[in-house]
């Protein structure tokens, strides 16, 4: 299978900055981000049809980028990296702390796949219930409804750790 | 956790994607219509729209010089040399003279072609595909050419570690139509001996080279390459100096 050369190059022009911008913020790490983009661009050079054009561009690589992200951010050395609390700076959102990121992350790690992905969408990313929907190939209300589990989810995570302590 | 990251932009501001897909160009008129139109009066938004672009030629322009498994580190370093313009034209004659009849490169497809001239100590010469050659030689490539292409010349070593020898940058790089053309750089060959494959690719568009140099170093063959491109294919055999 090949990929016409404009797609491609004209892919990779337009999209792997923001791929990479995103990986970095997702992931923390800089050197990660960049094997992002790349293995993301070699799997489209080597099955282009798995973007079937159902959505723009940005679109199916807002969904394939979230989804390396979080199988790296579960692999046994990024939870052991994010458990030590150890990631380089990255470019976040002006009003959140590092330890709201860090948090974030090693949730990410744990979180069900599919709230894993609406935590990225929502609290990382700030789409709105209909882009995330259209991300997710699911209703708006249903993204609601799963937004509302994460949050709960946090909130067990918080009331756990504070009886722990 | 989560709470602390919730409506942290405004909410009329544009979303990332939403941004991301006015940029590349996706939206449809009446949407770009509606974004341009909040650019024009949102100062953040207008500051992110800026951000995002000055992010994406940075990218660009920095991308090859990751040593993140973005560009492999070159085995066989890129020099810049003065050795080719005279030395490659008395060596060009030469080897036209010289040339014996038969196929002497691969050839996959269509009118383009590289070439190299090798340079030992002081002496240049035509290259040819197979040829023995030794650590510390320097490679000149030339390309032929019937019209405007976009080239690069990707090597796979003995050690498969891919390299990017043409060019210095993340995409092929435009070149005109010409015989015997000389890249503006040449290669000093490194101590990995054994069986090297160069592969130049001459195709239509600027295609990007990270994905195609981390295929090449998987799956050791360039069979899949974006249409509109063709390879040429030589081999160098890298030898031990005898003492």
């Amino acid at each position: 299978m090949r990929i016409p050369p404009r797609p491609l190059s004209e892919l990779y022009r337009l999209h792997a900055a923001s791929v990479f911008r995103r990986a970095r913020r997702l992931l923390g790490n800089e050197a990660e981000a960049h094997e992002v983009v790349q293995d993301l661009f070699v799997s489209l050079l080597e099955r282009p049809e798995q973007f079937a054009g159902r959505s723009t561009m940005s679109t199916f690589l807002y969904g394939a980028t979230t989804h390396l992200c979080l199988n790296r951010l579960r692999n046994e050395r990024n939870r052991a990296r994010l458990m030590r609390g150890r990631t380089e700076p990255a470019e976040e959102a002006p009003h959140t702390s590092a330890d709201d990121v860090l948090a974030l992350r090693a949730a990410l790690a744990s979180l069900p796949t599919q709230l894993a992905e609406v935590a990225v969408y929502y609290f990382v990313d700030e789409l709105s219930h209909q882009e995330i929907a259209t991300l997710l190939g699911c209703s708006r209300r249903h993204v609601g409804n799963l937004v509302l589990r994460v949050q709960q989810w946090g909130q067990a995570q918080e009331e756990d750790a504070c009886s722990a302590s | 956790m989560f709470r602390e990251l919730e409506n942290r932009r405004p909410a009329a501001c544009l979303t990332d994607l939403a941004l991301d897909s006015f940029l590349s160009g996706e939206q449809s008129a009446t949407a770009a219509a509606t974004i341009r139109a909040h650019l024009d009066r949102c100062a953040l938004c207008s500051q992110r729209k800026r951000e995002f672009l000055a992010q994406r030629e940075q990218f660009l322009a920095s991308a090859p010089a990751q040593a993140s498994g973005f560009v492999a580190p070159r085995r066989s370093r890129v020099v810049y040399s003065a050795w080719a313009v005279g030395a490659l034209a008395a060596a060009s004659l030469l080897f036209m003279l010289r040339a014996p009849a038969g196929k002497q490169f691969v050839r996959e497809k269509g009118s383009a072609e590289l070439g190299f001239y090798l340079k030992r100590g002081e002496q240049v010469q035509r290259g040819r595909s197979a040829q023995p050659v030794l650590p510390g030689d320097l490679v000149r490539f030339v390309y032929s050419s019937s019209r405007t292409r976009y080239l690069a010349v990707l090597s796979l070593d003995a050690a498969r570690h891919a390299s990017v020898y043409f060019p210095e940058a993340p995409l092929a790089s435009r070149v005109t139509a010409g015989t015997d053309v000389a890249l503006p750089s040449s290669v000093l060959l490194d101590q990995t001996l054994g069986r090297e494959q160069v592969v130049a690719l001459f195709c239509d568009a600027p295609v990007p080279l990270a994905p195609l140099r981390l295929l090449f170093e998987q799956s050791g063959s360039l069979s899949s390459v974006p249409e509109g491109c063709e390879t040429y294919t030589l081999v160098l055999h890298k030898e031990a100096p005898t003492p």
